[in-house]
């Protein structure tokens, strides 16, 4: 292909939706053409700038300190290795398509010096520049297998985490002291209903959700644990698929676990300490 | 960075956004993210060092942006969160190979959890293919997050130049960033030739890059 084939297609690159084969011959053009790695740069400061579109959410707050006390276990890479993937050139993250550009045709200077050297450097520079050759490849190498490991470690992690999530959704249905509530849509989601599970003893407590409509950017589902009408223990916060499912699993507050009325409501994304919003959900009240 | 521009940048209450606005600072300031940008390859460089305050200030910094972003693409808090931890945790694993003369640290940021985030839905696709919510996200009314007045400037800005484009190139676009769709599997999703889709996208990318380079200075 022809650079300028390459340059038409960096635009879309820059997205994530070129196909496999044509991200890889372009990222191979990438590590050696200047011009359009700082192409590929621009175009990808458009295409994160999409990013902003996105409304903006609040994390939990555990979420903060779990990530610093994660960090404080996992040293930083040494040079060395950060210097064997620069070679490499990387493919997540912008500086992926500005890798450094390899020179690979020699100056006319370095030609002229090249012509005044003896048989024995020009057989030595040979053997170094294949041994760098062959080091390099195996570099390469070496990085699509780790890069390999590391997506198969995803997805396992991620099977692992449903697993998990099954037995414990198949330990409360089943434990005798759990109990089962049913709500129904209010007049805000007539079509909604959802069931509750939980076990008051240890808190874990399910929710499955469905036909709620999609709750407002900025917003999501909040379920509430009530004992006393007047004062609602907050539960979870969820949004739900694009069918308007949601499977929640929470944690009962000690408040919350005597509640004997169940109910969901419209919240800030970030959750709400007393309900603010609309009624979606209700569980009969006795 | 000024103390006017340092209250932009990380979240003052919504009054002295008001203020400023009334003030015009808002409207000559907010949309130089430069001066915040300087701030950000600092902190990229303290983290290379291993400063953990640095990952700290840059995670509060960035949270609601790219949480947002992960959101929209998973649909799924617990697993959002989970992708924000693990962006951070490259963040600390490979500050040290962000160099500011290849990139600017929002793109690189934000390239970083998008792909991660683009595969960590990849890996629960194989087991339930969720939403196609991305596009009409798009057609949404967002509430803006007061928290970070001159992001949601430009949010506004970017929202605005994103929605001036023919609804077919826009579509285009958002189904690739939102969604991880290759132009391959777009043309399947739409029901249109490859080449047809290959236009709109690039088209798409052009125009939306000429809109953000005229009412986005400084940022693009």
């Amino acid at each position: 292909m022809r650079h300028e084939e390459y340059k038409e297609m960096l635009a879309v690159y820059a997205l994530g939706a070129l196909d496999a084969s044509e991200a890889r011959a372009l990222e191979e053009h990438l590590a050696t053409c200047r011009e359009c790695s700082q192409e590929a740069a621009l175009w990808l400061d458009t295409a994160s700038a999409l990013a902003l579109t996105s409304a903006p959410a609040e994390p939990t707050p555990e979420l903060r300190t779990r990530i610093l006390e994660s960090v404080r276990t996992i040293a930083q890479p040494s040079r060395s290795s950060r210097a064997s993937r620069d070679v490499e050139g990387e493919t997540e993250g912008a500086q992926s398509l500005g890798a450094k550009v390899v020179e690979m045709r020699p100056s006319a200077r370095s030609r002229r010096s090249f012509a005044s050297l003896s048989f024995g450097a020009i057989a030595a520079t040979v053997a170094i520049l294949s041994l760098t050759a062959a080091l390099l490849v195996l570099l390469r190498r070496f990085n699509e297998l780790q890069r390999r490991y590391e997506r198969e470690h995803t997805a396992v992690e991620v099977l692992a985490k449903q697993v998990a999530e099954e037995r414990e959704a198949r330990e409360l249905l089943t434990a005798p002291q759990s109990r089962m509530a049913q709500l129904s849509g209010t007049a805000a989601a007539k079509e909604a209903s959802a069931r509750l599970a939980f076990d008051p003893q240890t808190g874990r407590a399910m929710l499955f959700a469905y036909n709620l409509p999609p709750a407002p950017a900025g917003k999501a589902y909040q379920l509430w644990y009530i004992e006393d009408l007047a004062h609602p223990v907050p539960g979870g916060v969820f949004n739900t698929d694009a069918r308007g499912g949601a499977v929640m699993h929470d944690r009962v507050p000690e408040a919350g676990r005597k509640a004997s009325v169940f109910a969901v409501t419209l919240e800030p994304q970030s959750g709400a300490s007393a309900p603010t919003g609309d009624k979606y959900l209700l569980s009969p009240i006795s | 960075m000024d103390g006017a521009v340092e209250v932009l940048a990380h979240g003052g209450p919504s009054r002295i956004r008001w203020a400023l606005v009334t003030s015009g600072l808002v409207a000559t300031k907010a949309l130089r993210p430069e001066q915040a940008q300087t701030s950000d390859t600092e902190l990229l460089h303290a983290i290379a060092r291993g400063d953990e305050q640095a990952l700290a200030s840059l995670y509060d910094r960035y949270r609601l942006i790219l949480f947002g972003l992960i959101l929209r693409i998973l649909h799924s808090r617990p697993e959002a969160e989970d992708v924000l931890q693990d962006v951070f945790i490259q963040v600390w694993k490979r500050a040290a190979d962000f160099d500011e003369s290849r990139g600017r640290p929002f793109t690189w940021l934000v390239t970083l959890c998008r792909s991660r985030t683009i595969d960590r839905l990849r890996a629960l696709e194989s087991r339930q293919r969720t939403a196609n919510e991305a596009v009409q996200g798009t057609e949404e009314s967002v509430s803006d997050s007061e928290q970070d007045a001159m992001r949601a400037e430009q949010s506004a800005v970017v929202r605005e130049c994103l929605g001036e484009l023919p609804r077919e190139q826009r579509e285009t676009l958002v189904l690739a960033y939102f969604e991880g769709l290759t132009q391959t599997e777009i043309a399947s999703r739409l029901g249109a030739p490859l080449g047809t889709v290959k236009t709109r996208m690039r088209s798409g990318m052009i125009k939306l890059r000429e809109l953000l380079g005229e009412r986005l200075k400084g940022f693009l």
